[in-house]
């Protein structure tokens, strides 16, 4: 249970970049309810090299050692896409809660086994989509629910950089689930869900399937949610660096630029609208929210923290990951039979 | 022609987008509109006076038969382009049709052979290809400003009244969003790409008292790979927004279809740098008027001719099909009309 500061302790399983070079562990370590004191990894000297580079105190050869560590009590899985649910079941097994990398699982099989078995061992589960504490991301859904936008009826995503076409590099590994889909897709499928606060009903989608690597390195998706609301994605290894969406809805448009990774500059959230009517619109006005710079990693770890401290529900769980991953598959479905792929109304498991 | 290197229009019908848009900008531009029609001869009479139009017909034929009138621009309601785009061929006048320029493929190789049967030119009036800027952003994409072009993404969209009266909203005048709106962004598409889709997935969503879409969104792949997504809609704020993402940069133009009497702006990005470009207003639809002038008076080829618009219209057929059968429709290379 929690240290003598009231902190949830938390456990790294394996010295992946994004944990350790991108800054996620200092970033966990920096929650207010969180201290990371455990980091594992296959190779004994990587983990100690690591933990003593972050100021991590303990350090373990295997993953499953850290996982027998009883004084751990929820471990982050920044594992290779594949190994996700080996060892975030594991960690359910050993009575660890699990925030578990995007995406969580290779389907939604093996998403629905991870939630059952988190479920049976009474831990949380979830997947670690930290753009949505973001602070603007968190208004703009809140302006599209209250109808700052009228209703809202389109949502654009884009979400590209320029990928080196490098072997070594696990995103371009097809055995270890790598493609563009699951690592900057699903970001984009994620937001359109996130904003709408709902589930799309069918799904268009095209990968562009790579001959050298054979993972998918970008794609187009569409997506049809209920009330005539549709989000169109775009996603790429294989383009210039940009990270954006627009919701455009029937009274005014909202524009976030910038939108998943952390923000370290302020940044707006904007607005276009007209205050005339449809026959005279009037001027366009345009009106930027400004925000100041915070760490989504750090708001992640805090909500997963408070929820295993005090029992509140987390805002997404096993549940949302599952869903999330039903998208995946019909995407995926649907490039491979080249129709529209519809999706029966989630059933979250009794 | 009446006199050596001017060429005489004439407009078939009182349609608004002519009276309101077109027209003015052609004469201001120096462009001869001699001749109106209606079907009404005192509408076309009042609108000849208002607008300053030496003659008025009360029937288009009418106005097809006059043999000082060298070409005409064909304003008329969708479903009715076809028809009165042959008649005027037919009566050895070149034509620039409003787009879409028909409701099918058929339709529009039907009009291109029969302008080419009649020795006429045809075009598509997509009057924004004419803009310094949107040649600005193809002239960026072809020399690789922005790398190698991999996604075009574009958008067109403002809200309509939901007025019956509204040709935009009737079904037998093939109304709808695609049709009126949607056809741009997938002309931005094909320009900015210069090349034919391979395939088309899209979805539409037709409103159940007019029966007409209302709003829409298409992705296409281009050869290699290259990709594009085009939304438009009745239904929603107003959005004319280009993007053309490279693998070294993107390009954003705003407001990239309709004239504006604002200076214009294209934005790149490359290497995390913003670079604007700032343009002056031009009126696009004197340009288009002026480029078919040059083809009627010099024999000059024309940028984008009825092939153009076949191949055009194709993928809007492709769009209806794709949205009507839930599956990705492929398109098999175009062939030129011989």
């Amino acid at each position: 249970m929690p240290d003598d500061q009231g902190r949830v302790r938390w456990g790294v399983i394996s010295t992946a970049k994004i944990g350790v070079e991108k800054g996620v562990i200092a970033a966990g370590d920096e929650a207010d309810h969180a201290t990371v004191t455990a980091i594992s990894s296959r190779d004994a000297d990587r983990a100690k090299e690591a933990a003593e580079g972050l100021g991590i105190e303990k350090h373990y050869g295997s993953y499953q050692d850290l996982l027998d560590d009883p004084d751990i009590d929820a471990v982050y899985n920044p594992l290779p896409n594949s190994l996700h649910a080996e060892w975030t079941i594991k960690a359910a097994e050993a009575g660890k809660h699990v925030l578990c990398e995007k995406p969580l699982a290779i389907d939604a099989a093996q998403a629905r086994d991870m939630v059952d078995a988190c479920d049976e061992h009474g831990v949380l589960l979830m997947e670690a989509f930290m753009y949505r504490f973001g602070n603007r991301n968190v208004r703009a859904r809140e302006i599209v629910k209250d109808g700052g936008l009228g209703e809202a009826r389109l949502v654009r995503v884009g979400f590209s950089f320029p990928l080196p076409r490098n072997p070594k590099n696990m995103r371009l590994w097809k055995d270890l689930a790598g493609g563009a889909l699951a690592d900057i897709g699903s970001y984009t499928v994620s937001v359109a869900r996130f904003l709408y606060d709902a589930e799309p009903m069918a799904v268009d989608a095209r990968l562009d399937i790579d001959q050298e690597f054979e993972v998918d390195i970008g794609g187009l998706i569409t997506l049809d949610f209920p009330g005539h609301r549709r989000a169109t994605l775009d996603f790429s290894f294989a383009m210039s660096r940009r990270q954006r969406y627009e919701v455009l809805g029937t009274a005014a448009a909202m524009n976030v630029d910038e939108c998943f990774l952390p923000a370290t500059v302020v940044r707006t959230v904007d607005i276009e609208r007209r205050e005339g009517t449809t026959g005279d619109p009037g001027p366009e006005q345009r009106l930027a929210e400004p925000f100041p710079p915070m760490n989504s990693y750090t708001a992640e770890f805090e909500a997963m923290s408070k929820s295993i401290l005090t029992g509140a529900p987390l805002p997404w769980g096993g549940e949302d990951a599952v869903r999330q991953m039903r998208v995946l598959d019909a995407v995926r479905e649907s490039h491979a039979t080249g129709r529209r792929v519809g999706l029966e109304p989630h059933q979250e498991a009794s | 022609m009446s006199s050596v290197g001017t060429v005489n229009w004439g407009v078939i019908s009182t349609a608004r987008i002519g009276t309101e848009k077109v027209i003015p900008a052609m004469q201001a531009g120096g462009v001869q509109i001699l001749a109106i029609c209606s079907r009404d001869a005192d509408c076309a009479a009042a609108v000849a006076a208002e607008m300053g139009i030496p003659r008025h017909y009360g029937s288009y034929q009418d106005l097809l038969d006059d043999p000082d009138i060298d070409a005409v621009y064909n304003p008329l309601p969708n479903s009715l382009h076809a028809e009165w785009t042959i008649k005027a061929a037919e009566a050895g006048k070149h034509v620039l049709c409003e787009k879409p320029m028909a409701d099918n493929v058929e339709q529009a190789i039907a009009m291109t052979r029969a302008c080419a049967a009649n020795d006429v030119h045809l075009m598509e009036a997509f009057m924004w290809r004419f803009g310094n800027r949107a040649r600005q952003v193809r002239e960026l994409v072809r020399e690789g400003a922005i790398g190698e072009p991999r996604l075009v993404r574009a958008s067109f969209s403002f809200p309509l009244p939901r007025d019956p009266a509204n040709v935009r909203l009737q079904k037998e005048l093939s109304g709808g969003a695609l049709e009126d709106a949607g056809c741009y962004p997938v002309n931005a598409t094909r320009f900015l790409m210069d090349a034919e889709p391979e395939s088309v997935e899209a979805r539409l969503r037709f409103d159940p008292e007019f029966e007409v879409n209302m709003s829409g969104v298409a992705s296409m792949i281009y050869p290699d790979g290259r990709m594009a997504l085009v939304d438009f809609s009745f239904e929603h704020e107003r959005r004319q927004l280009l993007e053309v993402v490279g693998t070294e940069g993107r390009i954003e133009v705003e407001s990239f279809i309709l004239p504006s009497p604002d200076d214009a702006i294209i934005r790149i990005v490359r290497g995390g740098e913003d670079e604007i470009e700032s343009f002056p207003p031009v009126s696009t639809y004197a340009l288009q008027a002026e480029a078919m002038n040059r083809a009627v008076s010099t024999g000059e080829s024309l940028p984008w001719d009825g092939d153009d618009a076949i191949r055009q219209v194709r993928v809007l057929d492709a769009i209806r099909e794709s949205h009507r059968t839930g599956t990705r429709v492929k398109l098999e290379p175009h062939q030129k009309l011989t």
